[in-house]
């Protein structure tokens, strides 16, 4: 759609001059449908830690100090609002280490990511495969270990 | 700050929807056209044609995601009351978050064995096991949390005051509790109505599911039809949102 939008303003002269977004070498494709279906999540995120932090209340207060307004964005509100939405950050960088669909239909055969490599390695009928699959599945599985125990950690650390 | 939330809210979410409705009510779109060059309903009649399928993998997603939901809901009503009282709750709740951070597709393939042995694979009823399998730690996490001392206390003073353990439960926990019930309910019939690789992987394809039947119109390439299964699939998200568009858009 955004191709043919291009195409009718006459910034692009046919379907080759458009960027690829499918099968693309930096997987600018994945990364922009992954970002465009955490951008509801992400906002309501924010928003809420925003409203529960009283973020407006500290800028008011930073401003009667004599704060400038970049000082209040860059010194106050984003170091709380990032600290404050780390765990669900992290659960959300979880979901999308993991994630499948989106890879699967719009990322490259090589390199592939990890959910959809492991899927590759079950399906062949190379039985040598298998192992191998089950090798990345495990490595797999102690990342979110990983992962998850770092979540936990920040969950309880959190202010 | 709203207008730049709303912009993004029209980008991101209803262009890819008006887009998806115009795609399944056209059957010629040839590039670089802005628009399709007919409109016509054949994509449509394709999905009332009993052939297709189309109505049946709806009717199945809908039945799988109902009682995956119920399932998940109930049980993890439960549970979730157990864990909130357990003495190792937290040790427990840690253990939860597990299968719930887990891609499906891998967890599918490290169960799929194990559904083979037991003659799951390839079944209506394994599909639901396994869907159920994923949504549970998000219910028990959910009512984990809904489990307060409050709420056992009111319990408590029902019995207290000489009600009976059911009615308890029915006049006051059921009550106070309706809110969470329907946000699990809803999340959980979302997670399964998305499902598509556990689904692929343990259905083995028999399963039809609605999600199953999209992939498979995108995998040969036929757009139109890939848009009127993509349609069916938004619509029950878009249902719940309009139901819940209160709790949502006030806010914003």
């Amino acid at each position: 759609m955004i191709s043919r939008l291009l195409f009718y303003l006459g910034l692009i002269k046919n379907i080759d001059s458009f960027f690829e977004l499918v099968n693309d070498k930096y997987y600018i494709g994945v990364i922009f449908t992954q970002s465009a279906l955490a951008f509801p999540f992400i906002t309501l995120l924010f928003l809420n830690t925003f409203l529960s932090s009283k973020l407006n209340e500290l800028a008011q207060l930073s401003r009667t100090l004599g704060a400038s307004h970049r000082q209040i964005v860059w010194r106050v509100l984003t170091p709380i609002l990032l600290h404050n939405a780390k765990p669900n950050l992290i659960l959300m960088f979880i979901v999308l280490f993991g994630s499948f669909e989106i890879p699967l239909l719009l990322g490259r055969q090589s390199p592939m990511m990890i959910s959809v490599l492991i899927s590759q390695k079950f399906k062949k009928f190379n039985l040598e495969d298998l192992p191998q699959a089950y090798v990345i599945a495990v490595i797999y599985i102690l990342l979110v270990f990983v992962f998850v125990s770092i979540f936990l950690n920040t969950k309880r650390a959190k202010f | 700050m709203k207008k730049f939330i709303w912009t993004m809210f029209k980008i991101f979410f209803i262009i890819p929807l008006i887009y998806l409705l115009v795609l399944s009510f056209s059957s010629i779109w040839r590039y670089p056209a802005l628009f399709p060059e007919t409109f016509d309903l054949n994509t449509w009649k394709y999905f009332f044609d009993i052939n297709s399928g189309l109505i049946h993998s709806l009717l199945l997603s809908l039945i799988i995601s109902s009682v995956v939901a119920l399932l998940s809901t109930s049980f993890g009503f439960v549970i979730g009351k157990a864990l909130a009282a357990s003495e190792n709750k937290n040790m427990l709740l840690k253990l939860s978050y597990f299968p719930y951070a887990f891609s499906p597709i891998i967890y599918a393939f490290c169960i799929n064995f194990l559904f083979i042995k037991i003659n799951f694979s390839g079944t209506l009823i394994g599909v639901v096991f396994a869907q159920f399998i994923i949504s549970i730690p998000f219910a028990v996490i959910l009512f984990c949390n809904h489990w307060s001392q409050e709420l056992n206390d009111f319990e408590k003073v029902v019995l207290t005051l000489g009600g009976t353990k059911k009615q308890a439960f029915l006049k006051v926990i059921l009550p106070l509790s309706k809110n969470i019930l329907g946000i699990c309910f809803f999340q959980t019939f979302l997670i399964s109505w998305f499902e598509y690789g556990l689904t692929s992987v343990i259905g083995l394809g028999k399963i039809q599911t609605l999600t199953i039947k999209t992939y498979q119109f995108i995998g040969e390439s036929n757009i139109l039809y890939a848009g009127l299964a993509s349609v069916l699939l938004i619509a029950p998200p878009l249902i719940i949102l309009f139901y819940n568009r209160r709790f949502i858009f006030d806010k914003l």
